[in-house]
């Protein structure tokens, strides 16, 4: 929706968070929603900048290569760093 | 950058993580309850370098919450004051 | 400075639709503009009309409708939450069959478009949650 309206828009995964994308998830056996096809779509709304935070990845002991889609790691300092030049932070 | 907590336990612990100088934290509704000194100490009971903590005192007088029994570096701010700082910090993050 | 406001809890669980709209009355009485509040999730329990609160307890609904109409503060339910949650806008409910009358007076129904363009406006987002 963002992206519609011409913003820049930065996708951040942090804490638990991280865990929303891994590979091989199977909600539709309890009949619950798959964002798979939401991550997957991402690009087509020209959100090309996910961003999962490396500590949270190391506490869950994910590497980018189990995720389901292309991520880039980021330290938390340097996630700071681009949080506090955002007009906007959403949380989810 | 300014961040809104609710909540105590994970909630303001990950905010915690990631503060660094010159952020404020403000505490409202539940999270009020992490300004008073307990034991074993609360995660705010030791100042954290540069970070403003503020606890919306209605939130306190709703809960009985003296601030005679806070940590002494808590600051407090009412309605007006939470107001005051969406206005003088950017970004707003809300933890919940 | 103008501001928006995002309420994503339900009013009777949790105190996120107080805690705003004590917030939205400092802000307006400091001559802040609060330019929407977009109600989403189960925020949009604060739009139902037909809420009966027993008499000790605040009425919230009725005080978001007296906030639009004393000072003028755009009220928007999110169509997609609301709709899930079986509060329909007067149109639909006439077309699927559903009750015609469940928004409460002050709130409009529409997309996150609204949502979107409230952030791009304003200076502040200010989103309180569960």
């Amino acid at each position: 929706m963002a992206a519609a309206f011409d913003q820049k828009v930065v996708m951040l995964f942090e804490d638990e968070g991280v865990n929303a994308l891994v590979k091989n998830q199977y909600p539709e056996s309890m009949g619950l929603k798959n964002i798979a096809p939401i991550l997957n779509a991402l690009p087509i709304y020209d959100i090309n900048n996910v961003l999962v935070e490396k500590e949270s990845m190391d506490v869950w002991g994910l590497v980018v290569g189990q995720l389901a889609i292309e991520v880039t790691s980021v330290s938390r300092r340097d996630i700071k760093r681009q949080i506090n030049s955002a007009d906007h932070v959403f949380s989810f | 950058m300014l961040y809104i907590v609710n909540k105590k336990g994970e909630v303001l612990e990950n905010c915690i993580k990631r503060v660094m100088a010159n952020d404020v934290i403000l505490l409202i509704e539940e999270a009020v309850f992490t300004a008073l000194v307990t034991k074993p100490p609360s995660v705010l009971s030791e100042l954290i370098s540069n970070v403003a903590v503020y606890a919306l005192t209605p939130d306190m007088e709703a809960r009985g919450i003296d601030v005679k029994r806070c940590y002494e570096h808590i600051q407090y701010v009412d309605y007006a004051g939470f107001v005051e700082l969406v206005e003088n910090n950017k970004p707003v993050r809300s933890c919940f | 400075m103008k501001i928006s406001i995002q309420i994503n809890a339900s009013p009777f669980q949790y105190q996120a639709a107080d805690t705003a709209w004590h917030f939205i009355q400092a802000a307006i009485a400091n001559g802040h503009k609060v330019y929407r509040v977009f109600f989403y999730h189960d925020g949009i329990f604060n739009a139902y009309r037909d809420s009966r609160p027993p008499g000790d307890e605040r009425d919230i609904v009725k005080r978001w409708t007296a906030l639009q109409a004393e000072k003028d503060v755009d009220l928007v339910v999110c169509v997609s939450s609301a709709q899930r949650r079986g509060l329909l806008e007067k149109t639909v409910a006439k077309k699927v069959g559903g009750y015609e009358n469940a928004l409460a007076d002050g709130f409009r129904i529409a997309g996150l478009g609204l949502l979107m363009e409230a952030i791009v406006e304003s200076d502040r987002h200010i989103t309180f949650g569960a």
